[in-house]
Formats: C-alpha cells, structure tokens, sequence
C-alpha cells in the first residue's frame, strides 16, 4: 500500500526532515509511526498526501508512484487517501452533517448520493444522534469522529492519522483509536503517528519509530521505546 | 458537472454577503468607472452629432460669368461631381438667382432699382455644392483655381467660414474631451481592478480553512477557484447592470434639455437605447475580463493549487 524507497526530504534553510528512508506497509495493516518531536513523522504524512514533494527517493501509494506527481492528478489521489489531524479542521459554521457533507459536496457528488452516504459515515463513527449539532457543541473526541468520518468520504484504502488523540484525554483517546480499529478491520490501512505510549503498547501492532529522520526500529509487534 | 457548477455559483453568491461592505465597496468603485466612460461615450457621441449638424450648415457657391452657356455650366458641374467626397451639387439658373435676389429685396426699393436701369437680368448661373467631409471643399476650390475655368467662374464663396472655423475649434475641443475621458476611465478602471484583486485576497483569507479542507478531501483546482473567479462575473454583472441603468435615468431627464436646447440635433437618449446591447454587453465583457485578470492575479498570488 505504501512503499518508500530511500525517501530525504529537505526543506528549505538545509533542514533535513527525513534521511534516506525506505518503508514499505502492505494493504490491511494498522502501523504506528512514533518518535519524538520533529523527528520527521508529520513530514512522511506530507509525503504520503503529495503536500510536500520528496528530495530524493521514491513514494509509491496504492500501486501509484507519485514522486512526480503532477499538480492536477493531486485531487485524484486525495480523494485515495482519508487523512486526519490533532485539530480536526471542522468549519465551525457547519454541523456535523454539513461538515461531512461538504467533502463531497466540493468533489461534485450529487445531493442524492450525499444523503445517502453521510448518514452512514456518521454510523460508522457513532454520532448518528449528533449531526445537527455545530462543531463546538461536542466533545473533543466526537469533534475528531466527524473529521474521520468526513475523511471516510471517498471510501479511501489508506487512511492517515496524524496524532489524532493529541488534544484528547486517555478516554476519549481510547475511543478514537478503538475507531480506527473497527475502520482497519473494514478494510481500510491505518497509519497512526502519535506520542501515547498506553497506546502504542496496548495496540500490539506494527510501530516504526523514527529518530532524526531515520528509521531506528520498525518491530512487528512494537513498543513504545522512547 | 451541474451539481459542481450550482454549488460553485452557491460558494461565490455567500462570499459576496459574507464581506457585504467590501463588496459593496469594490462594486462602487466598478460602477463609477463604468458610469464614467458611458458619460464620456455620450459626450463623445453628442459632440459628434453637434459637429455633423453643424456641417451640414457648410456649403461651397460657386457663381458663373451671365455670358456662360448652361451647358458649359454643366461641364464644369460634371467636374466637381468627380471630385472624391462630393455629396451633393444644386444648379441655380440665372432665373433662380433673379428671383431669390428680388425676393431678398422685395422690401428695400432701392436694391431693385439698379435692376430697373440695366433692365436685363444681371445674374448668372450658380451652382451649389455640398461635401462629406471638409477637405472636399478644398479640392473644388482648388480645382476650379485651374486657368481653364478663369473665363467661366466669376467667383466662389464658401458659405458660413465661421461655422467652419466653429467646427474646427469644436472637433478639436472633442478630441481633448476624449482624451481626458479615456484617462479618468483608466484611472478609475485601474483603482477598480486593485479592489477586485483585494477582494479576492481577503475572500481566500475569510475562506482559508474552507481552501484547505478541500484540497484536503480531493476537490479539483478548478473548483477551488472557480468561486473567486464567478464571484468577479457575479460583480461584474451587478455593476454593468446598476451603472446602465443610472445611466439610462440620467440620460432620460437629461433629454429633454438638450431637446430644449439644440432641438433634436442632439439625442443621446434614443442613440443609447438603440445601441443598448452593443455597449453594455461591451462594457459587461471588458469588466468581466478585467476583474478575472486581477483576480486571476490575486489567486496565483495568495492561493497555492
Ligand atoms: N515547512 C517547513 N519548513 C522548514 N522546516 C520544516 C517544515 N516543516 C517541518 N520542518 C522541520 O522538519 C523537521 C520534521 O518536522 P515534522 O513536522 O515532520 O516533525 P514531527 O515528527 O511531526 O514533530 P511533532 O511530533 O512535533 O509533530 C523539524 O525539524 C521541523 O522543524
Ligand atoms: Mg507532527
């Protein structure tokens, strides 16, 4: 699903985010990428979105090399990727349903296939019951299961979880990453970048830790070893 | 398609009520320029009518020795026709000329009397001639300047000079009011393209979290940038309509003053709704391609697609 093959990344003042980096992650799997504070984990997420452009080295997604990837073919590959953030970029002045809608509103889908489809995302996430409620009438934890259920919208085979439960106390974190669990087990590949040790250590999945750009371990069934 | 074009136009028409005094602002300042170069359209177009009454008003007499026979009149009226930019040629007989004479006369005795005494008609034959354009004059006279008409032409005389000198003064006077004109317009046209490019900029700023959860979901460039670019259309089409119709009641209360006062020769209302199509639908089309240049400006500066 994705192969990285000796990825650098250098953005701009000579700062290298990532140092030859080579990563492969099959279909189905659940990885947690950790490492500390500028490490380069958001950075393989800009990647992986072609947000940013590599330096050097070669990004495969989904049989799909987008090293090159031209400007226009960027929508076709978001709309292959479901990404969310720590803040989960909801527009304030939308509901929930609104705000879920409003992803395939912009991508030309049509008023019928939306009513059909957000209903079941927001099933999906378990906020069926909340959706005419407007973004800071929820919990942190809810506000971060509209944005995963708004990044669902195209039914992606990857989804990208960049610290998702970074605003969220262990509960509702829980809740979040039993979430992407249940989406993993669909069908979906899930990567996890976050800092929660409980976490990564109850998961017992794949975690890849990174360090000044490089990889330092990538264990089958990893623990948090920072 | 549909879908994405009706919620492209929803997006634009939102944004537009959403910064409502900038808006309003920006429209301002595109209604002003589109009302100043249809004010300086109908000056222009009421000078000209101004100028073409005027010339009509211009003719050239060109007056025959009595001994000339109408045929070799003829010949020389023959002549002139030839002349590139003749409108038109009247022959006065010298009966005609008599008569026009002692009809100018009738009430002063003593201009008749002269008659009297020589007691045949002294006139000859004249023939008057009318051009398009100015300089036609000048080739007549300066053709019938030629020695073989020496014997023939007793004389020629430019009727109404001033008037000619009127119109020079006059087309000379429109020129400047052109000129000056075109470049208020531009200024005015130039102020409105800035605001155009500053609300495109401050509407990509109000709607920054909206740009990025789009590019976020997959939304195509175009539709990310359509909004902006329909919301210039969309200004562009409610100022052309505002403008023409101030316009359009300016120049309908207006009328009737310059009825009063050049009586007919000058009507820039029916001119104006005759033409109704042509010049706003040309104003709508040079306002729309102004405002999608600077907005087109505005989001390659401040929107990275
Ligand atoms: N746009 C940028 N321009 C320059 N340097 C950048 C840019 N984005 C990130 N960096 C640098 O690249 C390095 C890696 O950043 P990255 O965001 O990938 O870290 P991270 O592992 O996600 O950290 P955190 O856990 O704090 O989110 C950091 O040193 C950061 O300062
Ligand atoms: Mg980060």
């Amino acid at each position: 699903m994705i192969n990285l093959k000796n990825v650098t990344k250098q953005y701009p003042g000579n700062i290298v985010a990532l140092r030859n980096v080579t990563l492969q992650i099959a279909p189905g799997e659940f990885v947690s990428v950790v490492g500390q504070s500028g490490a380069g984990k958001s950075t393989i997420v800009r990647l992986l979105m072609a947000e940013e452009p590599a330096s050097r080295g070669r990004i495969v997604v989904g049989g799909w090399d987008i090293t090159d990837i031209r400007l226009r073919e960027v929508p076709v590959l978001r709309r292959q990727i479901g990404v969310v953030f720590q803040d989960y970029k909801l527009l304030p002045k939308k509901t929930v349903f609104e705000n879920v809608a409003f992803a395939l509103e912009v991508c030309g889908e049509s008023r019928q296939k939306i009513r059909t489809i957000v209903p079941q995302l927001l099933k999906i996430v378990g906020l069926e019951d909340r959706h005419k409620r407007f973004p800071d009438q929820l919990s942190g934890g809810e506000q971060q299961r509209v944005s995963i259920a708004r990044a669902l919208v195209h039914r992606p085979k990857l989804l990208l979880a960049d610290e998702p439960t970074g605003n969220l106390d262990s509960l509702n974190a829980r809740e979040i990453i039993d979430l992407l669990l249940k989406i993993n087990e669909l069908g979906t590949t899930v990567m996890l970048v976050t800092h929660n040790r409980d976490i990564v250590n109850s998961l017992k999945r794949r975690v890849i830790t990174i360090e000044r750009g490089e990889i330092v371990s990538d264990q089958p069934v990893g623990r948090y070893i920072l | 398609m549909l879908y994405a074009t009706l919620r492209v136009i929803k997006f634009s028409w939102k944004n537009i009520w959403r910064n409502f005094w900038l808006s309003v602002i920006t429209m301002s300042t595109i209604i002003i320029t589109l009302f100043t170069i249809s004010l300086v359209l109908a000056l222009e177009v009421g000078l000209k009518q101004i100028i073409q009454t005027a010339e009509k008003h211009i003719d050239l007499s060109v007056y025959f020795y009595p001994s000339v026979t109408e045929a070799q009149a003829n010949s020389v009226i023959t002549v002139i026709k030839a002349i590139p930019g003749i409108q038109e040629t009247v022959y006065i007989t010298k009966e005609q000329s008599l008569a026009s004479y002692e009809k100018r006369a009738q009430d002063s005795p003593e201009l008749l009397a002269p008659l009297k005494v020589i007691g045949q008609n002294p006139f000859g034959a004249a023939v008057t001639v009318r051009a398009n354009e100015p300089a036609a004059y000048q080739r007549v006279i300066d053709e019938l300047n030629k020695p073989q008409y020496k014997d023939l032409i007793e004389g020629q005389k430019k009727e109404f000079e001033e008037n000619r000198q009127f119109i020079d003064a006059f087309t000379a006077f429109t020129d400047k009011v052109r000129v000056s004109g075109l470049v208020i317009s531009a200024f005015f046209a130039m102020i409105a393209a800035l605001l155009i490019f500053n609300a495109i900029r401050v509407a990509i700023y109000t709607h920054r979290e909206e740009i990025a959860i789009m590019k976020l979901v997959g939304a195509t460039n175009w539709f990310v940038r359509a909004p902006f670019l329909t919301e210039t259309i969309i200004y562009s089409a409610i100022a052309v309509l505002i403008s023409g119709g101030l316009f359009f009641i300016l120049m309908y209360f207006l009328q009737p003053y310059l009825d009063g006062y050049f009586g007919g020769d000058v009507a820039i209302y029916s001119y104006f709704s005759h033409n109704a199509l042509m010049i706003f639908g040309a104003e709508l089309l040079a306002t729309v391609i102004l405002n999608i240049i600077a907005g087109s400006f505005a989001l390659r500066r401040y929107l990275r697609v």
